[in-house]
């Protein structure tokens, strides 16, 4: 048990994925380890950050070039494994939570239904014992009337019940590794932190590895343990907090954001031609 | 800022009309390339066009030229496509009968295209009652069976082609305006319009200048599948005897005359067939292709 | 500048009734920013497009400069208060030029087409002159909401209503948008109606905020009160917790 916690849960060297064969890089060179703990992917639109959480669960299609010196799951490649093995592996072993639940959930199965199902496929579960595997577990995302919410349908519900029934439903087989991509931008200010908070709790107890992708460094900051910065596909910087970024765009997307108690009459605007010079330096 | 002052001049004026289209054409061909089916069907009708266009110097023989002496002559190389029963060449009263084609066809769209999406998209912009009395008609003429109709026009007015088009083009309105409503039931709630209603444009410049432009490929994209429907259809009518009157060269009448014989000179009528089955495969096609390339949102993936 | 008496908005009939915004009044001091934050569903928006005059089924009052205004508004009326809408992708018309977009406004108002113009207001936003002959597909999101705020002023009206400017950028890309409309509303003196749920976009934008839940405000607060974190009603302190995580 001892030797197992050390080692990390997923190990990535040098991944790259190209889309198309004429390729645009929409990945280049990017390594980081997860352990049992909860690190954040943080980046704008087109960095990258979603992609590299698809790559990991190989739900890219098929026409991009995903390469990698090592990408490792608990020790084992995950490239090499064949289609099959990964079907068992996702949802089992390793989940994902997207951003929108009303379209991530099937909207003609009731609640109840898809959540058994999950706990059939992955726990091995059958009728009778699923259905209440299911309801243990709306309950432990703290719904309140779970025989209800059982029988509604995913229309029914407001996106932060959603959320929940989406993390409920992932994380019924506790799974080794969550990749929860932008899981609050969906919802209401005042549901996402009871969301997050909720999810913590669940990746804690069961001692699993945590990615949060957002766009939103500084809820990433309070919120994991180590700050992943991607711009443009690649790394820029990997940190502990925002007081310590060091790397010119982390910077600048902290100064960007507007903050109510440390008002400014302008906000500072990122100067990408000069962040572009650093790029090519780096490369 | 200093290049944008400079470059202010020269975009005082828009490019010129050529240069957009230009590169409009070359975009198009540019995603037809990757899709060689699509190029098959723009081709067989490109063919079909130019064949119309030069029929009678392609043509071999005097389509209404009779033989009796050459009746019924199967497939050789002097007869392409063997002769019917008056001896003619059923080579060139196909290359002939393309013209009647193109025409039926080129009259109908052009009826059925402005009436269907001028009703679709009044219906959707204004709703409510003009809604309900134009769209309860458009369900009316839907309810009639389209070649039922057109039989019953067709005997009124007397068989000729214009009736038959004229039949054709009552019953095949109905479907481009139902796509054209739904359409603009799409686009009028869009923020674009909602900012348009801000500024102040009037409810007919709404209409025409941002509804009805987004509508259009849709309704280009249907046309072009029905036009399949509607070479079937004339081909009935002539069949029928109802379309274009003996000794016109129309496929459908063709296959008709053509039916006594069918067992003994099978060309007389497979040819002609074979014909209205490119024409409309072809059509098919690059309706297929039009929507793929002029709407994304059917992009395969 | 714009005065709201008891505004009410109310959709569908009987059982079905859903009450969208309930007795609201305001009033806006010429050059001030007044904030509206608030959760999906709590009626910003409506309130919002029923001061454009988007909104039809509205009750109440409201008075532009001084001037009343009803659910039917003249060409008069439209030039006083413009918009700026959320989604920069759903807000141009996909085949009109840029140009076009911009010189839309003129045209439908019957001033004559000023070529000079829409390059200057283009110029004003920030973008370069050859964007005019370009299509909204080949513009970024952050340059489709200047080519926005480009239409919304070209009228020079003296207010702008928006709607969640920025909520649908990257953050680097909603601080220069937001700069831009500082600039443009310290440049002509605007005042502006801000709907947002980001408490800190408001709060960094206003001068004045208010909270609106189920359709009614619960709290007013000042810039001060910002700053400070202060929140006198107990669900303006809980989007105010949500917000600082």
């Amino acid at each position: 048990m001892q030797d197992r916690d050390a080692s990390p849960i997923l190990s990535i060297r040098d991944l790259n994925v190209r889309f198309g064969r004429n390729a645009i890089a929409a990945i280049t060179d990017v390594s980081f380890d997860v352990g049992r703990e909860r690190v954040g992917i943080v980046g704008e639109s087109g960095s990258g950050k979603s992609t590299t959480g698809r790559a990991i669960m190989r739900l890219l299609p098929p026409k991009a070039g995903v390469t990698a010196t090592r990408m490792a799951f608990c020790g084992e490649e995950i490239l090499d494994k064949t289609e099959r093995q990964m079907n068992r592996l996702r949802g089992q072993e390793m989940a994902l939570i997207m951003q929108d639940p009303r379209y991530s959930l099937n909207p003609v199965l009731p609640i109840g239904k898809q959540i058994a199902e999950s706990a059939r496929l992955h726990l091995g579960l059958k009728g009778k014992e699923a259905l209440k595997a299911a309801r243990d577990m709306l309950a432990r995302v703290r719904i309140n009337d779970p025989d209800r919410v059982m029988r509604q349908y995913p229309h029914q519900i407001s996106g932060g019940m959603g959320q929940r029934v989406m993390i409920a439903m992932m994380l019924i087989a506790r799974p080794k590794l969550v990749i929860a991509d932008e899981p609050t931008s969906a919802l209401d200010v005042s549901v996402r932190k009871d969301v997050l908070l909720l999810l913590d709790e669940l990746v804690r107890e069961n001692n699993s590895g945590l990615i949060l992708i957002s766009h939103d460094i500084r809820m990433v900051a309070s919120f994991c343990d180590r700050i992943i910065v991607m711009y443009r596909g690649r790394i820029v910087e990997e940190l502990t907090g925002l007081d310590k970024a060091q790397h010119p765009y982390t910077r600048a997307l902290i100064a960007a954001m507007p903050d109510a108690r440390h008002p400014v009459r302008r906000l500072a605007v990122m100067d990408r031609q000069a962040l572009d010079r650093i790029g090519e330096r780096v490369a | 800022m200093s290049d944008a002052i400079q470059t202010d001049a020269e975009m005082l004026q828009s490019p010129g009309l050529m240069a957009r289209i230009g590169s409009a054409v070359r975009r198009a061909f540019g995603k037809l390339a990757e899709e060689p089916l699509g190029l098959a069907g723009f081709a067989i009708i490109g063919l079909l066009l130019v064949v119309a266009a030069f029929a009678p110097l392609i043509a071999p023989y005097d389509p209404t030229a009779q033989s009796l002496s050459n009746a019924l002559q199967p497939p050789s190389l002097a007869h392409l496509a063997g002769t019917d029963e008056f001896g003619r060449d059923i080579f060139s009263r196909l290359l002939y009968g393309s013209r009647i084609t193109i025409q039926t066809i080129f009259f109908v769209s052009i009826i059925v295209g402005p009436i269907g999406l001028a009703i679709g998209i009044v219906s959707g912009f204004f709703g409510g009652r003009t809604d309900a009395i134009l769209m309860r008609a458009t369900d009316i003429v839907l309810s009639f069976p389209s070649l039922i109709l057109a039989l019953a026009f067709a005997a009124a007015l007397g068989a000729s082609l214009s009736t038959a088009i004229i039949a054709i083009s009552l019953t095949a309105w109905p479907p481009i305006a139902r796509l054209a409503r739904a359409e603009a039931l799409v686009v009028r709630n869009a923020d674009y319009v909602a900012a348009a209603r801000l500024y102040g444009a009037s409810p007919l410049r709404i209409l025409f200048l941002y509804i009805a432009p987004m509508c259009v490929p849709s309704v280009i994209v249907r046309l072009t599948l029905n036009m399949a429907g509607i070479i079937l259809t004339a081909a009935s009518l002539g069949f029928l005897g109802l379309g274009a009157q003996p000794p016109a060269p129309e496929w459908g009448a063709m296959i008709s005359s053509g039916r006594k014989f069918m067992l003994d000179f099978w060309w007389v009528a497979v040819m002609p067939g074979i014909a209205i089955l490119l024409t409309s495969l072809a059509f098919n096609i690059v309706g297929d292709t039009l929507r793929d390339i002029m709407d994304p949102r059917h992009a395969r993936s | 500048m714009i005065r709201v008496e008891n505004l009410d908005v109310a959709f569908g009939h009987g059982q079905g009734r859903h009450h969208v915004v309930r007795q609201v009044s305001l009033s806006v001091a010429r050059g001030e920013t007044l904030g509206i934050v608030g959760e999906s569903g709590c009626g910003k928006s409506t309130l919002l497009r029923s001061l454009a005059g988007l909104e039809r089924g509205w009750t109440g009052r409201i008075w532009f400069e001084g001037r009343e205004v009803g659910t039917v508004r003249r060409r008069e009326e439209l030039k006083l208060a413009q918009m700026v809408f959320q989604d920069p992708y759903g807000s141009l018309h996909p085949r009109h030029r840029i140009g076009t977009a911009l010189a839309e406004p003129l045209r439908a108002m019957g001033y004559p087409d000023d070529r000079q113009k829409v390059l200057r207001a283009l110029r004003q936003v920030g973008l370069p002159a050859d964007f005019a002959n370009r299509f909204p597909h080949e513009l970024s999101g952050g340059q489709r909401q200047r080519v926005a705020i480009a239409r919304a002023l070209i009228l020079s009206p003296p207010i702008l209503l928006l709607d969640e400017p920025t909520s649908a950028l990257d953050v680097s890309i909603q601080a220069e948008v937001l700069n831009l409309l500082a600039d443009q509303r310290d440049e002509r003196s605007l005042t502006f109606v801000l709907v947002s749920h980001d408490l800190a976009v408001v709060a960094h934008m206003c001068d004045r905020v208010l909270v609106m839940k189920d359709g009614t405000f619960v709290d007013e607060l000042t810039k001060d009160d910002l700053q400070r974190g202060v929140a006198h009603h107990s669900y303006a302190r809980e989007l105010f917790e949500a917000s600082f995580l």
